[in-house]
């Protein structure tokens, strides 16, 4: 399973979006942040990103972002756009890519879910899906967490 | 705090994989079946979750016959039928070689059973669980022949997935 990184600081990471466009960890500094890992073949997954979506935009006015790494190997940027319509989220779904995986120390299963606080540190660490009730929990203990 | 995100981590895991288990339709609501909780991993019996069972198998020489392969999923994961309902998941495939005077007519794969995700609204899936066989047609020589390939597949838990697999596949044929 993955290793535990609770109250350490998020490794930064430079991804390319679904749009081509280069997306950084650091663009979200002073940002509460949820980092999802999750693939197209992962049914636990695809039934937490749409709760996700719900708590992304309800709390968007707390500066709340929801970042989601795709984990499938070699699959199509339009393939994983696809999905991720399907799936029915609109935030910001990046491109793999091996170094991120090792630096959050990521296990050999999905999802895995890093929750930041707005000073970068990792305040919570999931692995496997989670009730909606705990997600929100998880949340709101994140937006509280890290000072102003 | 490591101990903490492990011990909730592992107790979701072996809640979901109780209830699934023992087929409890009720989220998190285990009792029934609270013998089956483990906390801690489940030791794996074998590495990617899927095991070859067959490994020899005395066919008729020289004419069409049909072997079934058995394999086994390891208690408490599944992994997507033949022909999974929802075409982003990844069906099991059993891909054989054509080598050592074996002639691979075709394969046929079992329906799946229904397996529904004990979380939120519940996707409806169509999963091997437990045993499993794949039906391979073939003519094989007479004596001892190989048969070899590999089992395509993608394996999960009940609140998580592993990436795809390949099981290598050799099987003994003896052709009388």
């Amino acid at each position: 399973m993955a290793k535990t990184m609770l109250g350490e600081v998020a490794p930064n990471f430079t991804l390319v979006d679904l749009h081509g466009n280069k997306v950084s960890l650091s663009d979200y500094k002073g940002h509460p942040v949820v980092l999802n890992f999750w693939a197209t073949y992962c049914p636990p997954c695809k039934l937490e990103m749409p709760w996700f979506q719900e708590l992304a935009n309800e709390y968007k006015s707390k500066g709340l972002v929801v970042l989601g790494v795709d984990q499938d190997d070699g699959m199509a940027v339009k393939d994983v756009a696809a999905a991720a319509q399907k799936i029915g989220v609109t935030y910001p779904i990046l491109m793999p890519n091996g170094d991120v995986s090792k630096s959050y120390q990521l296990g050999d299963y999905i999802p895995d879910t890093f929750y930041i606080d707005k000073s970068g540190r990792i305040v919570d660490q999931t692995v496997g899906a989670h009730s909606r009730d705990e997600m929100e929990a998880d949340i709101q203990k994140t937006i509280e967490s890290g000072g102003e | 705090m490591h101990s903490r995100l492990i011990l909730r981590s592992l107790a979701r895991l072996a809640l979901l994989g109780a209830a699934a288990l023992c087929g409890s339709s009720v989220w998190l609501a285990p009792s029934a079946c609270a013998q089956q909780i483990q906390f801690g991993l489940t030791p794996a019996a074998h590495h990617g979750h899927v095991q070859l069972l067959s490994d020899n198998v005395q066919v008729i020489a020289g004419a069409p016959h049909v072997v079934q392969l058995w394999f086994r999923v390891e208690d408490g994961f599944h992994i997507n039928s033949h022909a999974p309902l929802d075409q982003l998941l990844i069906p099991t495939r059993l891909q054989l070689k054509l080598a050592d005077g074996v002639k691979v007519i075709g394969e046929t794969y079992p329906a799946g059973s229904s397996f529904r995700l004990q979380m939120g609204s519940g996707e409806l899936m169509s999963v091997y669980q437990g045993r499993f066989p794949v039906s391979v047609r073939l003519v094989a020589p007479r004596g001892e022949s190989t048969l070899t390939g590999v089992l395509h597949y993608q394996a999960c838990g009940a609140a998580s997935c592993y990436p795809p697999q390949s099981l290598a596949v050799r099987v003994a044929l003896s052709g009388q």
